[in-house]
């Protein structure tokens, strides 16, 4: 058992910083018990927003966070745009907090201040979801303007708003005649880094006669060297190596191992998945095991040095690496499967970089507990597959 | 195991908490319809009155649009009615929406975004748990296992992603564990194949008070709070493989039973019974010691994905197909069976000596509970079917009216609906 103790969390403001922020509060509500809410002073604003930006998973900064988003609660309409500034792109608890609180500085009133959020939303330097939001509010108040707007989001780097700008285009094409949407919805697929929404595209594309390349249009790996079987009974193989993870930086697709579950040597062999979103199915090449590790193997052949990220969907727990470092690991079995389902930062090298996957297949009984399959793409942080040097793959 | 100091706190404040609980019912503090089956969690409302016929003319008081879908159920704080609601391409909006409960109108309306996995059965929403009050502030839980807590008026007072502590925990056909609150504690039911755990969370401040690491299998059945005969504060949950009681103040167990649960409906509570979806249902008794003593187990008894509901010395259990089973709770044999019809997830409540059953297809059915039939179909006393809509959250009962959400709307049927 686990407990968080709260009376250990790190100090993330000024020792003093609390007691200010109850008493502006203090302040700030006999202040607003007998008059019209006035504006919060912006250097009590930005300090709890500060706080807020230190909270931390756990409930850790909660003590101090409670009393600062009374602060910002109080917020006036004309300080939203304070609000929407302070948003941590990168704290998402934190992000739901200032949300929150921009909902009570709107709250009984109809005073949006709409240039300077509409400026704050052009301003690309802005947090993504501080954008989203200024977005959303803009939209709320004046639902017209997403006609507008939206178009402009293209390109857009919060990614949100380019997937609500790529759903207005597809929206947009299919109210054009057949040869028009044809040519909307094919210049509209390349902006598109949402998985849905590009296979939504491509399926739309096609029942026009268009088909898309899905596989390499989302950066997809067809090609897999395969071995196995592996132990996996009890599920205590997911954390134990065999085959080629006991030398995992000396990966040779030439060798044959004999840690297999019945003890018949191994090799790897080739195999490539004909499935639109590059989903290979591990029965296929073992038959329906159970209790059991396949691992996979791949080089991708990188132009440049790039960060990236590997984004596989499995139906079974898994471990990935990239040229031997661990990028995700899934200790998790049976629960659905979709493109992108989890997902690990790396970074390409320039030339061949090796992904070696594990997958683990448990001795679930279930009938929807039988399948042991997966797919992995390596794209750009945004989701935009990164092509590899050609030839891509090498022909069976 | 050591207790923490903010453990130590809340142990030395339940003593005076209890007290209270122990001498007065907790209902007739707390009026309204406070969670995932009312204020004991029992499904069943000491309200009369209610009407009978119930449709898109039939008493209808008023009928608000929803600004999404979700299977969880409204509650009632005073003159206000809360429900939350998920939408958008990625089921990652999360809505709270308050309205008046006389008007209908509303109030005000709260927009978050998930932390944590949104995917859910098409079915479902992320917004499948019922949210819990404890009279000044809704505690809002969603399948991502984001927690939103908010006072009355709609402004926030902390945020908890579990999913972010927890980037695991999720299941395919999304969770609906509803969250439970007692005292200054919140507990929340995680169970799932991935990270899979049981958190205390101080309801003040929105930190966890302890954590206990489950089996990792998936469960959608929401915990109890109760007192024992000590006034001891427990949490029973119901798990794939078992019925776990632990102490509501530290997290430890204090009784297990293993067996073949039913990990969709919840157990039920009635005065020292308690009745788990367990080999069947199994009956235990909370002793005067403290100990729990197992009565009998039926296996005939199954539920179905709806929660059984205990009133009048029987228990009500829907199966498969819309059969409902009328069981005596001193036994467990089945005393009559009735066809309902329907599909059901939400499970139903009694209120008036009748049972009040929305299922998934929109239709409604009213069942007599009391009074003799020649044959128990004809118990069924009233169906509508609503259209194009889903029901698959449990109504609420509360100022003389039902509450029931769709997949679309929320309503209000009342006898006397102006």
């Amino acid at each position: 058992m686990k407990s968080t103790e709260i009376e250990r969390a790190p100090l993330v403001v000024r020792a003093n910083q609390g007691g200010l922020l109850l008493v502006g509060t203090i302040i700030i509500s006999i202040f607003l018990s007998s008059t019209a809410r006035a504006q919060v002073d912006l250097d009590d604003l930005k300090s709890a927003l500060e706080v807020i930006n230190h909270i931390e998973p756990g409930g850790v900064g909660h003590e101090k966070a409670i009393v600062a988003i009374k602060v910002l609660n109080s917020a006036t309409p004309e300080q939203v745009p304070v609000l929407l500034s302070g948003i941590d792109g990168g704290n998402k608890l934190a992000q739901n907090w200032i949300r929150g609180a921009i909902q009570s500085a709107l709250a009984g009133s109809d005073a949006l201040p709409v240039e300077s959020i509409r400026n704050f939303l052009d301003d690309l330097s802005g947090s993504d979801m501080g954008r989203l939001i200024a977005y959303e509010l803009l939209v709320e108040d004046s639902p017209e303007l997403s006609d507008s707007l939206l178009p402009k989001f293209i390109d857009d780097p919060c990614l949100p708003l380019r997937q609500l700008s790529i759903a207005w285009y597809i929206g947009n094409a299919e109210k054009a005649g057949e040869s028009d949407a044809v040519l909307q919805l094919a210049s509209t697929l390349p902006h598109a880094r949402n998985v849905d929404q590009v296979q939504d595209i491509a399926k739309r594309l096609a029942k026009r006669g268009v088909n898309i390349d899905l596989q390499r249009q989302l950066g997809f790996i067809n090609e897999w060297k395969i071995v196995g079987p592996f132990d996996n009974r009890k599920e205590e193989g997911f954390a134990r190596a065999a085959g080629p993870e006991i030398d995992i930086n000396g990966i040779d697709v030439g060798a044959t191992y004999s840690d297999t579950l019945d003890g018949t040597p191994a090799r790897w062999t080739t195999h490539r998945s004909v499935e639109p979103a590059g989903v290979l199915n591990l029965i296929d090449v073992f038959g329906k095991l159970k209790g059991v590790t396949a691992y996979a193997y791949a080089e991708f052949e990188a132009t440049e040095e790039a960060d990236c990220e590997l984004r596989i969907g499995c139906i079974n727990a898994t471990r990935v690496w990239l040229n031997g470092q661990e990028v995700m690991s899934n200790e998790i079995y049976h629960v659905g499967m979709m493109p992108d389902q989890f997902s690990g930062p790396g970074k390409l090298a320039k030339g061949a970089n090796k992904i070696l996957i594990k997958i683990c297949q448990n001795e679930q009984e279930e009938p929807w507990a039988q399948d042991w399959m997966f797919q992995l793409r390596i794209c750009h942080p945004d989701g935009s597959a990164i092509a590899p040097a050609p030839p891509a793959t090498s022909e069976q | 195991m050591k207790m923490t100091t903010l453990q130590k706190k809340y142990a030395a404040g339940f003593g005076l908490i209890l007290f209270t609980f122990a001498t007065t019912p907790l209902s007739a503090q707390q009026p309204g319809w406070r969670g995932f089956r009312g204020n004991e969690a029992t499904g069943v409302s000491e309200q009369k009155g209610l009407p009978v016929e119930i449709s898109d003319t039939d008493n209808l008081a008023w009928k608000v649009e929803l600004p999404g879908r979700g299977p969880s159920g409204p509650i009632v704080v005073g003159d206000r009615i809360f429900v939350t609601c998920s939408g958008g391409a990625g089921e990652d909006q999360l809505y709270v929406v308050c309205f008046d409960v006389n008007q209908g109108h509303k109030l005000w309306q709260r927009k978050f975004r998930a932390t944590g996995r949104c995917f859910c059965h098409p079915l479902s929403a992320n917004a499948a748990p019922t949210p819990c009050t404890d009279g000044e502030s809704v505690f809002a839980f969603f399948s991502s296992n984001d927690l939103v807590c908010l006072d009355l008026d709609g402004n926030l007072k902390w945020f908890r992603g579990l999913a972010v502590d927890h980037p695991k925990a999720g299941h395919d056909t999304g969770m609906s564990s509803s969250p439970a609150v007692y005292g200054d504690t919140i507990v929340c039911q995680v169970e799932n194949q991935g990270d899979s755990f049981v958190t205390a969370i101080d309801k003040n401040t929105g930190a966890t008070i302890w954590e206990i690491e489950r089996a990792r299998d998936a469960s959608w059945s929401s915990p109890i709070i109760f007192a024992d005969a000590n006034q001891r504060a427990l949490c029973l949950l119901n798990s794939a493989d078992r019925a776990t009681i632990v102490e509501l103040v530290t997290g430890k167990t204090v009784w297990e039973k293993m067996g073949r649960s039913n990990p969709i409906p919840s157990p039920s509570i009635a005065g020292n019974e308690i009745y788990l979806p367990l080999d069947g249902t199994t009956a235990i008794q909370l002793n005067d010691d403290g100990s729990f003593s197992e009565r009998w187990t039926s296996s005939r008894a199954t539920a179905g994905s709806a929660s059984n509901v205990v009133y009048n010395e029987s228990f009500y259990s829907l199966a498969r197909g819309g059969v409902l089973n009328c069981f005596n709770v001193a036994d467990g044999e089945r005393t009559w069976q009735s066809r309902v019809g329907g599909q059901f997830w939400s499970t139903p409540i009694i209120a008036d000596d009748r049972m009040y059953l929305f299922a998934q297809d929109g239709k409604v059915s009213v069942v007599a509970l009391s009074g003799s039939f020649a044959n128990d179909d004809e118990r069924v006393l009233y169906t509508h079917t609503f259209t194009d809509e889903v029901f698959l959250a449990s109504p609420a009962v509360s100022h003389g009216a039902i509450f029931i959400r769709s997949d679309k709307y929320l309503y209000k049927f009342a006898k006397d609906p102006a």
